[in-house]
């Protein structure tokens, strides 16, 4: 025997008995710190918002001015028109007198279009304030033959893979945009950090199931990665029915995979079960779906349960409200799933909402499910209505193809 | 304030400590986070609801500083990922500090715990410092973390599982020739 086998209880035990390590601080000397660390932050917050007396004054001016005047305009619009009707020269009413009211009219008429708006919004579920340009974050098998390939990127703390999948156009093959990923991936404008790609090539051995990759002859995994990078090609060539990565280094008969050791050839297998959260950068980067791994014995609900709680990454949140109660049933050898929302809680036809329906049939794939009927308290989120079960999408985060 | 300040140091900062120390394993630091600790607590008393206890309100806390902490230190390393050579991963930073004299001196088992735990996750550290090492229970564990009960199981399952591998794996590259340590 190699090694001493720990049994679980033992750990436990040699945990609890880590020692107490003393701070050196003297009581006296942290409070000293503190107060000194408190008095500066009040100053300092004083001198940060100083500014907020006169600039809410001067706002509370402006408030006050929008509020009066409109109602003086209008009293004198209503004075202009009486006078008008009572000495019964209508037409000799003076420019500026009738320029205001045919603005009016005008005024009324874009009010008339504006409530049909908002009847229009109210009747898809829409608020006044929410414009229904959604960003849907997955490929749905909606045109026959559709070709498309999958790969990844990084979130920017490089704990999670965030899938990624283009259409293929037309006078292009899957192989072809496999090599060309280094220029599709828009990494800064994207706030992700992209695999290594660059020197890297890959060709389909047809008939064998397995892709040759090529690697530079200076190209080592740092240890913590090669997992991802693996994940990476899973995502890329599973949906190509590939088992088997071939593995080829410039100089080199097998390449260092780091854990995996000196190797000349990866096994892929199947990405597992999985959660899709939201990651997003900054505002004025796009929004990813991507994807924490989750047991293999867990259950779509304990996944779904998940997408609830915060994850200590940045820029990933939750793609499921906190307070949303919900059931999970199962039909069909769990192929068919459907969620039932049980409590009242408040759906708006809104991006935030797109992302959830999104989130939750990617994460119904990856645990082996085909279709989602969702039971919600509003009928249509997006392109999707509720009425019929929906097919789980192909593909998360289609992004565009870029020449 | 400050006879605020002491009853909060008296009940409770050897704990705060502690669990501030194991999670980012540097004295000084772990004195720094402190005072931000205290700071945070002192300027939002008032705030304090009592939907929890006071205990779990202070961890909860300590923890978002420490979380604040990694964040940063994490960021700053982000750009530091270049070709595949990442730097370290995120929050799992190899431990290149000293130890400290209260772990020095304890026997080559506990030392190899001790920087196992740096090779958890940051939400499996949480788990097992508060759960072990300040033997909270699992229900104040899953208060302070803002997680349900059974996030706090599974990830200290998981936890125990990683550690369990790290330990062995440690123990096989510490004692390539198959002598059995005691």
């Amino acid at each position: 025997m190699d090694r001493k086998e720990y049994k679980e209880e033992n750990i436990e035990s040699l945990l609890s008995q880590l020692p107490v390590v003393n701070d050196d601080m003297d009581r006296n000397d942290l409070y000293q710190k503190v107060s000194a660390r408190l008095s500066t932050n009040k100053s300092f917050a004083w001198t940060k918002f100083k500014w907020i007396i006169p600039t809410f004054a001067a706002l509370t001016v402006l408030f006050l001015l929008v509020l009066l005047i409109p109602p003086f305009v209008n009293q004198s619009n209503e004075y202009s028109k009486e006078a008008d009707m009572q000495t019964g020269e209508a037409s000799s009413a003076n420019s500026d007198t009738g320029s205001t009211a045919s603005n009016s009219t005008l005024e009324e008429e874009a009010t008339i279009e504006k409530a049909d708006q908002t009847e229009e919004s109210e009747r898809i579920g829409l608020t006044s304030d929410e414009k229904p340009d959604f960003v849907s974050h997955v490929l749905n098998q909606t045109i026959d033959g559709m070709s498309f390939i999958q790969s990844g990127v990084l979130d920017t703390n490089a704990q999670y893979l965030i899938p990624i999948s283009f259409r293929v156009p037309s006078g292009y093959t899957r192989m072809e945009l496999y090599n060309r990923l280094p220029q599709m991936i828009q990494e800064e404008e994207w706030g992700v950090y992209a695999f290594p790609l660059n020197r890297v090539s890959f060709t389909l051995n047809k008939g064998e199931e397995q892709v040759t990759m090529r690697i530079p002859e200076k190209y080592s995994l740092n240890e913590g990665y090669q997992k991802l990078y693996v994940d990476l090609l899973s995502y890329m060539f599973t949906p190509l029915k590939v088992s088997k990565v071939k593995i080829e280094q410039t100089g080199n008969e097998t390449a260092n995979f780091g854990m995996y050791g000196n190797v000349n050839e990866i096994e892929l297998e199947p990405l597992g079960k999985q959660s899709y959260f939201v990651y997003q950068v900054s505002e004025n980067k796009p929004q990813f779906l991507v994807a924490v791994p989750q047991d293999k014995e867990s259950t779509l609900e304990e996944a779904l349960q998940f997408m609830q709680v915060p994850v200590d990454t940045p820029n990933i949140s939750p793609s499921i409200q906190k307070e949303m109660l919900f059931t999970v049933e199962t039909y069909d050898q769990m192929k068919r799933a459907k969620i039932t929302v049980s409590n009242q809680t408040k759906l708006r036809n809104n991006q935030t909402s797109l992302n959830m329906i999104e989130s939750i049939m990617m994460t119904a794939k990856s645990y082996g499910y085909e279709t989602v009927t969702f039971d919600l308290p509003i009928q249509k989120i997006g392109p999707y209505e509720f009425t019929e079960e929906l097919p789980v999408p192909v593909a998360a985060n289609p992004m565009p193809f870029t020449e | 304030m400050r006879g605020f300040f002491q009853e909060l140091y008296d009940s409770y900062h050897t704990s705060l400590y502690q669990f501030i120390f194991y999670m980012v394993k540097e004295k000084e630091l772990a004195e720094d986070l402190i005072q931000e600790v205290y700071i945070k607590v002192l300027k939002s008393y008032h705030t304090f609801k009592g939907d929890s206890s006071e205990k779990t309100w202070l961890f909860s806390i300590a923890r978002h500083v420490v979380i604040d902490y990694f964040r940063k230190q994490s960021s700053k390393k982000s750009r530091i990922m270049e070709y595949f050579d990442f730097g370290e991963k995120g929050h799992i930073m190899k431990d290149n500090q000293p130890l400290p004299e209260e772990i020095a001196l304890q026997n080559d088992e506990m030392k190899r715990i001790y920087q196992c735990l740096d090779l958890c996750t940051v939400d499996q550290k949480s788990v097992l410092v508060l759960r072990y090492i300040q033997s909270f229970s699992i229900q104040e564990t899953a208060d302070i973390l803002g997680w349900s009960v059974s996030k706090v199981k599974t990830t200290q399952h998981r936890a125990i599982k990683a550690l369990k591998v790290l330990l062995e794996e440690e123990g096989k590259e510490d004692n390539p020739n198959g002598s059995q340590r005691v």
